[in-house]
């Protein structure tokens, strides 16, 4: 053997082992949770808060709950900053609209669960549960197939703002009944009795959205060094000289953009089941922002850079909630001071 | 026919804001995506100075334009570069110190006096902005000073609910007067009330005056060198860095004025004023070709009558929807607007 050949030997055996060990620890994970901490924080911060407001704050303790749902929630949205990640991160086409996908496949999702009629053994009778993540799948790829077909074409800039669009026309569309099914502003509520018996206990959902999550990061890596990946890599960087290698760039964009739509897809049936409601509010611009912020955090284009971003990001929105209001004032302040301090995300390397 | 004039109305106000958006565009190829949130706060400073002026209110304000004025002014304190720049920083610097002595006494200002007042905290609160969250990210992938304005205008919207300096979360009817509704003219079943002679006056008046100020000043021509080609208009002696400023300032001071408008059309102003109108002002900018000034006064003023008439004609609940999906059709046509010059590829 040569010494190369064990060079890349142990290389392998070192990734096998990091999979193991997340795989490992995802498992483990629900064992640890709930997990709360408290902080006495009134001593400090009433005399602040007098001197500032002239009213004590009324706050004593700060507490962080951390919970089995935070965990599924988490691996939920890695599932979409993966699907944006090859987007945004692969291909380098700007998404500002991807919750909109996210929200077909919830709706999707919803819809069958409450409309399909029960058999008298209140067994649905067209499907069961699983059976529908495969139509949330496809409705979000078709539909982001259908605008990719029509928008791609355009700069940059432009697809920002067109995907953009495109992500409010859906919240519209959603919040105003579409074809009846939708509910409107209240959206669609899943009772128990329509939720399937699987996801009775927060457990379950849990380990399908983390072997997902897996398995999401574990397409994408097999994915980046494929041929198609070096070709959207190819065209992130330069879109004339990767035609100029003969690369169908537009083939290329809807390639990455579409197969987007699975992630979105799978994610948002799971999300619906998660919440037990498709509500419009739950894909506002602002769910949009989140993932593509996830995926510039953790460095475009690396996959365990944006898995940890998204789970770290969770996890800051979580530590953060007992702020109100101000969370989302020191969100928008730490986006501006890590795209200054750090823009190539925290796991990406310095710029080239 | 009302819903064409209404419609009009609305459009010129978004044609206000968006031309904030384009000239911004037009110098750094920024979406400017906390723009919107400028005219928020431009509408609020003015809503402050008109209605509320409450302490805490006064020193929230004297606060934020003050460290405002700070950063804008920080970085030209030494060896200021051009004489134009000091006597606006210290033109700025003045009026928002004698805004803040005026705070002193409490004192409420009529309607227009507060849009005049309200003015150098915009520009100056742009001309910060500027400084912090884009002027670092200049030559970075595009996608990095998008995240950061984006950043940015979470910041702010979040900002202006801080209680009790700022607006807190509720909506609140501004300003108290009527003569807004008064209509000057009613002929066969279509009104218009002082308030749209007014916008239509105040919104021709001030892009005819950037059309002069763009074209016939010795600053316009250096606006627009600097938007042509960056590095040869720093060569040729142009203070490339004080014209962005510039930009943002100008940008914001039309944004206020427009917010100020758009406040007194809808009778009521909250936190989240700014995000609509900002993504919709946008959305006419691009229509009209982004980075074009006439540009986006034609789409702001096609996305109005567009979106009142589609309304009425389709379902007022869509109304929202509609901007956006006039914008996709277009760019099927026209990939870079009615009035874009095409993509410039830059290989």
């Amino acid at each position: 053997m040569t010494a190369e050949g064990g060079i890349v030997k142990r290389r392998k055996l070192g990734k096998a082992a990091a999979w193991l060990g997340v795989i490992l620890f995802l498992a483990w994970l629900p064992s640890f949770l709930p997990f709360s901490v408290e902080w006495n924080i009134g001593s400090w911060l009433d005399p602040i808060w007098l001197r500032l407001f002239g009213h004590s704050s009324g706050i004593e303790t700060y507490r962080i709950d951390i919970g089995l749902h935070h965990a599924t929630l988490a691996a939920l949205f890695v599932i979409m900053a993966m699907g944006l990640n090859l987007s945004i991160g692969f291909a380098g086409l700007l998404d500002l609209g991807f919750i909109a996908f996210v929200a077909i496949g919830a709706y999707i999702m919803a819809i069958e669960l409450t409309r399909v009629p029960l058999n008298s053994d209140s067994v649905r009778v067209f499907s069961a549960w699983w059976a529908v993540i495969p139509l949330c799948i496809f409705g979000a790829v078709l539909v982001r197939v259908a605008l990719g077909a029509t928008c791609l074409r355009l700069r940059g800039d432009y697809l920002a703002i067109v995907t953009l669009g495109f992500g409010e026309i859906t919240r519209v569309a959603l919040k105003n009944d579409l074809f009846g099914l939708t509910g409107g502003p209240d959206g669609i509520f899943l009772s128990p009795r329509v939720m399937p018996e699987f996801f009775s206990d927060p457990e379950p959902l849990y380990y399908l959205a983390a072997a997902l999550a897996l398995l999401s990061c574990f397409t994408l890596y097999r994915w980046k060094n494929s041929r198609a990946g070096r070709a959207w890599e190819a065209v992130r960087e330069d879109e004339v000289a990767a035609a100029a290698c003969g690369i169908n760039v537009f083939r290329a964009k809807i390639w990455a953009y579409g197969l987007g739509g699975v992630f979105a897809g799978l994610a948002g049936a799971l999300y619906a089941l998660h919440n037990t409601t498709a509500h419009p509010t739950d894909y506002d611009f602002i769910e949009s922002v989140k993932v593509v912020v996830m995926v510039v955090l953790g460095g475009m284009g690396s996959i365990a850079g944006v898995a940890f971003g998204s789970v770290v990001f969770i996890l800051l929105l979580e530590v953060l909630r007992g702020l109100a209001h101000y969370r989302m004032l020191i969100f928008g302040a730490t986006l501006v001071a890590l795209m200054v301090f750090r823009p190539q995300g925290l796991a990406g390397r310095a710029g080239k | 026919m009302q819903q064409a004039l209404n419609g009009l109305t609305l459009g010129l106000l978004y044609a206000l804001i968006a031309l904030g958006y384009t000239l911004v565009y037009g110098i750094i190829e920024l979406i400017n995506f906390a723009h919107g949130e400028l005219m928020m706060f431009g509408a609020f400073f003015a809503y402050s100075f008109c209605v509320v002026l409450d302490p805490p209110t006064a020193a929230g304000m004297a606060t934020l334009g003050g460290i405002s004025a700070f950063i804008a002014v920080s970085d030209r304190v030494e060896g200021v570069r051009s004489r134009g720049e000091a006597v606006g920083a210290g033109l700025g610097a003045a009026l928002v110190f004698a805004s803040f002595a005026y705070h002193g006494g409490l004192h409420r200002l009529p309607l227009v006096a507060s849009v005049f007042a309200a003015l150098p905290y915009a520009a100056v609160l742009a001309m910060a902005l500027e400084r912090i969250a884009y002027r670092p990210l200049r030559g970075q992938d595009r996608l990095i000073p998008l995240i950061s304005a984006i950043g940015a205008s979470l910041f702010l919207q979040n900002l202006g609910q801080v209680e009790p300096w700022f607006f807190g979360t509720e909506r609140k009817s501004f300003p108290e007067t009527d003569w807004v509704k008064d209509q000057v003219l009613a002929y066969h079943g279509v009104s218009v009330s002082t308030l749209q002679v007014v916008i239509t006056v105040v919104a021709i008046a001030m892009m005819a005056g950037l059309y002069f100020f763009i074209h016939k000043t010795r600053v316009g021509t250096a606006m627009r060198a600097t938007a042509q080609n960056r590095k040869v208009a720093a060569l040729m002696g142009i203070d490339t860095d004080g014209v962005i400023v510039l930009t943002f300032a100008l940008g914001a001071v039309l944004a206020a004025v427009g917010g100020v408008l758009y406040a007194l059309y809808l009778g009521s102003i909250y936190p989240f004023i700014g995000y609509m109108a900002g993504i919709k002002a946008f959305t006419a900018a691009v229509l009209g070709g982004i980075g074009n000034v006439p540009g986006a006064m034609v789409g702001g003023v096609l996305l109005g009558v567009l979106e009142s008439v589609g309304a009425a004609f389709i379902d007022p609940g869509y109304k929202d929807a509609i901007a956006f999906a006039v914008l996709i059709l277009v760019l099927l046509v026209r990939p870079s607007g009615i009035f874009g010059t095409g993509p410039v590829e830059k290989v």
